[in-house]
């Protein structure tokens, strides 16, 4: 699956999930998701949880993190590399 | 929520890529970029001296910042790839200027070992292995299990470096999941604040790694100044706090006294708060770009929210080494919300764990209190159900500012005083000395009149519009933060905060030294002054005056200022091996013929188990005998033997008397450590009229305190006191074992007089029925006292005189004196050989206008 396609499936998850009613526009590539307190450790738990099942990846425990979810470039490089 | 920075690339290249966009060599720096870093150095001397004017922390603090200020200067004009290896050579000079070379040796050659324990070319799990191995003789060492040359000074410290960060870089080890070098290794481990502080955040070693100069250089500087300056205000804050607003569960009388009692528990966390964001603020200074460490914490909403915001660091470490691992592990097997309930309480137990593991190494010991136990299990289950409930129903989240309505607002206000309230609550809990203490608070704080029901709920009222407003503040952030995410990054602007925090520290300085120049009120010099130093506070000073804290695991466990003394007091400084316990009130004795080293001092005991050169029972001929029974400080405690003063006067009357008089003369010291009244009483009747003296000496300094605390002392162990009347008080007041000390004293203290004229009286009528003459002596507090203080110590005075005593008032022997130069140690506050002088020779003169 190309990145691309990875990335809209990831940011309409997020948008659904966590941030209903917000504008799409507002989320883009580089949106601070962690350090912001969009994605806390319960959300974070549910998109790994998402992440798994949507794409049939492993995430290890040390991978939830920072450096991998803090974006939606983050994310969706995390989950290329895992396809 | 948390404004952190967003994690950019990482590893050795990335590193110096990014670092490499923002560094101009030193020999192109052009003006801006050096008037922006003087900015940032005039900011870190003006810090400096306000930490060398108000005392701050510790000397050792004021000695680490100003490394940091010259580490800071060379460190930012050496090229990148020095600047790892600059700071840790600036953290090991650090470490050898605070605790001395042959210490800093011991603590970095053990660190070193365990590094190269967890980089050995073997299986990780036997690299596992050997790191728990050592660990545990390092354990042992600790506890003096086995024998090293390990000096005992190291162990906080070095427990600090390594027993959490230890875990987090053998799990980054595991995994891989960071880049590894011996630069990075031994920054991380010996760090250059750390070498002051045994309570350390537990950086993450990846987020070490990440964030060192992940932005522009100026801009990580500015930051860390402002949170150094954070720190400093959280740590004024905490000190005035303690000094001014502190209370005892014992002096809780009314529903504000209780409300009070809570809050200021709670508000003990400054001292923590403070301090953290001051280390991180200096990592900052050497271009670690590290997360805040707490985040308005009395500002939260929800205890999930209050599990994010009061020690983010801890927070982020349980997470990572045991809360995500577990969850991910079990979460295949038994579901999301049953993984979330298991780890959840494993995260728990184990933050349990690792407060007792981080006490192990700070003062040797596992404490294993109820108060713990029970603060993280109501913190878990809080935090648990909390969680569940964002499970369901989650929570809101914006990415840009949104409006909310008087009806959001007013909830936002509801949760907070409700989250702050049952928190508070909590803290009583971890801070009370037992449940009866607890529940005695509970009670006060239910009685409240409208006028304290009043009081109460306009102070949450302004919680909740502190936190409505600051709420408001924090949203706008938040929509900056993501706003920044779409514009390109350029250099930080740090001019107009800048100019704030200098400000800010000139007007404090104004405020601290123009009393020195200018006619102030007292009221306002005294607090100011107050501020200046890490002094006890009134009721600390006194527990300290009364050797009340014999469990110092209990005193550190909050960080008190008793706490910080006795983090430098040498384990087992209270132990005094002449000592032993009996089965009798009092409980214990001395043991004769002992010589022991006693708090810095050889402490003798004679055959008969006084504290005192050799007697006969029976005074030689030509002969005056007084007899002397007090507690620590008429034995001496910490003073050598010929030091004491009964033994200073002796010589001296005699040596004096061999000039003139015939007559020779003897004091005998039958004063024990701990021994109030009553016990005095009780020893008079076992041991001290076995022997033949003229005079008594009943000596003493508050006997008001101690005939109370003698009798909840003896209830609580049980101990058979000998006197029907005291029996009869003790049943009527209704204490027992499980009677804690507060509440003995909220008891008793209405019949202290009554007890103290029974006790006066009775050892009146033992003197008059042996023709011996019964003298009350009054030694001064080691600690300048307050009117109303004196006024208890006259009164006492008035007492014995009515119960028939020849009254000596030694209470002004001091007089004149600094006080802590009497002490025998800055912990510990007994009169050291100086003072034993002052005092023999005030007792000299009465003794000379007497006989």
């Amino acid at each position: 699956m190309e990145q691309q396609a990875i990335h809209d499936v990831v940011k309409k998850y997020i948008l659904t999930e966590f941030l209903p009613g917000e504008d799409p526009d507002e989320l883009t590539d580089d949106t601070p998701l962690v350090t912001t307190g969009i994605l806390d450790s319960l959300a974070t738990l549910k998109l790994v949880t998402f992440l798994e099942q949507k794409f049939n990846i492993t995430v290890e425990a040390h991978e939830a993190d920072i450096e991998n979810l803090n974006t939606l470039a983050l994310i969706s490089r995390l989950v290329h590399g895992k396809l | 929520m948390s404004i952190a920075r967003t994690p950019s690339p990482s590893g050795p290249s990335a590193a110096r890529s990014r670092l490499s966009a923002w560094w101009t060599p030193p020999g192109t720096l052009g003006l801006r970029q050096l008037a922006r870093f003087g900015a940032v150095a005039v900011q870190l001397a003006l810090l400096t001296l306000v930490v060398r004017t108000f005392d701050i922390e510790s000397s050792a603090f004021f000695r680490v910042m100003t490394i940091a200020c010259g580490g800071f200067v060379l460190h930012h004009f050496v090229p990148v790839r020095a600047r790892m290896a600059v700071f840790v050579f600036v953290s090991l000079a650090g470490i050898a200027m605070v605790l001395g070379a042959a210490n800093a040796a011991q603590i970095v050659g053990l660190g070193l070992v365990l590094i190269g324990l967890a980089h050995l070319p073997v299986a990780f799990g036997w690299r596992l292995v050997l790191v728990l191995a050592v660990g545990g003789l390092l354990a042992a060492a600790r506890v003096d299990a086995i024998h090293t040359p390990l000096s005992s000074a190291i162990w906080p410290i070095f427990g600090a470096m390594f027993m959490f960060r230890l875990i987090v870089y053998m799990y980054d080890l595991h995994n891989r999941s960071a880049p590894f070098g011996p630069w990075r290794a031994l920054a991380y481990f010996f760090m250059l604040p750390n070498v002051c502080f045994p309570l350390f955040p537990v950086v993450d070693y990846k987020a070490f790694c990440r964030t060192h100069y992940d932005e522009e250089d100026i801009g990580i500087y500015q930051t860390g100044i402002e949170w150094i300056f954070r720190g400093i205000l959280h740590l004024l804050l905490y000190r005035w706090v303690y000094q001014h607003l502190l209370v005892g569960a014992d002096t809780v009388e009314t529903a504000l006294g209780a409300a009070q009692f809570m809050v200021t528990a709670y508000l003990m966390y400054l001292k923590i708060s403070g301090s953290f964001h001051m280390i991180v603020g200096m990592l900052h200074l050497f271009g670690f770009n590290l997360g805040p460490t707490n985040n308005k914490y009395f500002l939260s909403e929800s205890f999930t929210d209050y599990w994010r915001r009061i020690n983010i660091y801890l927070k982020d470490f349980l997470q990572k080494v045991f809360f995500n691992p577990i969850y991910f592990r079990l979460n295949k097997r038994m579901g999301g919300t049953s993984a979330l309930v298991v780890a959840t309480l494993v995260a728990f137990f184990v933050t349990w764990a690792l407060h007792s593991y981080q006490w192990f190494w700070i003062r040797g010991k596992f404490p294993v209190v109820w108060q713990d136990i029970a603060f993280w299990s109501i913190m878990g289950a809080l935090v648990l159900g909390n969680m569940l409930y964002e499970n369901k129903y989650g929570r809101q989240r914006s990415l840009k500012k949104v409006r909310h309505s008087v009806a959001s607002e007013l909830k936002l206000a509801l949760r907070t005083v409700g989250t702050f309230v049952v928190v508070c609550m909590s803290w009583v809990v971890w801070s009370s000395e037992s449940f009866d203490e607890f529940t005695m608070i509970l009670d006060r704080l239910v009685r409240a009149d409208a006028g304290a029901v009043l009081w109460m709920l306009a102070s949450l009222a302004g919680l909740g519009i502190a936190a409505v407003v600051v709420g408001r503040a924090d949203r706008r952030k938040v929509g900056a933060a993501t706003g920044l995410a779409k514009a390109k990054r350029g250099p930080a602007p740090i001019w107009g905060r800048a100019y704030q925090v200098a400000a800010s520290c000139v007007v404090i300085l104004f405020v601290a030294y123009a009393p020195l120049k200018f006619s102030v009120d007292p009221a306002i010099s005294n607090v100011v002054d107050n501020l200046k130093t890490s002094s006890l506070n009134a009721r600390d000073a006194q527990m300290l005056d009364r050797g009340y804290y014999e469990d110092l695991t209990n005193v550190v466990r909050f960080n008190s200022g008793l706490g910080d003394l006795y983090n430098q007091k040498p384990p087992n400084w209270d132990r005094c091996w002449a000592l032993h316990p009996i089965d009798d009130c009092p409980d214990y004795e001395f043991l004769p013929n002992k010589r022991v080293m006693f708090k810095g001092a050889m402490l003798t005991t004679n055959r008969w188990g006084m504290r005192d050169r050799d007697c006969e029972k029976r005074k030689p001929p030509g002969t005056y005998r007084i007899a002397i029974t007090g507690a620590s400080h008429e034995m001496g405690t910490g003073v050598g033997d010929n030091d004491v003063f009964d033994n200073v006067v002796e010589d001296r009357l005699n040596r004096e008397s061999a000039a003139g008089d015939s007559i020779r003369y003897e004091i005998l010291n039958f004063s024990v450590a701990g021994y109030g009244p009553v016990q005095r009483l009780v020893d008079l009747d076992r041991r001290v009229f076995e022997f033949e003296f003229d005079a008594l000496m009943f000596m003493a300094i508050d006997d008001f305190y101690w005939v109370v605390k003698d009798l909840i002392d003896a209830a609580q162990g049980g101990l058979p006191v000998p006197y029907e009347h005291l029996r009869t008080v003790m049943r009527d007041a209704g204490l027992d074992r499980h009677t804690s000390y507060a509440e003995g004293v909220k008891k008793l203290n209405p019949q202290r007089e009554e007890l103290l004229r029974w006790v006066y009286a009775e050892v009146v009528q033992r003197c008059k029925d042996r023709g011996v003459v019964p003298m009350a002596a009054y030694i001064p507090h080691s600690k300048r006292i307050k009117p109303e203080e004196h006024a208890v110590v006259v009164r006492q005075m008035e007492l014995a005189r009515d119960a028939g005593f020849v009254v000596i008032d030694l209470t002004d022997a001091y007089e004149g004196a600094d006080y802590p130069g009497l002490w025998i140690a800055p912990w510990d506050s007994h009169p050291n050989a100086v003072a034993h002088r002052l005092l023999a020779d005030d007792l000299y003169d009465e003794l000379r206008d007497r006989m």
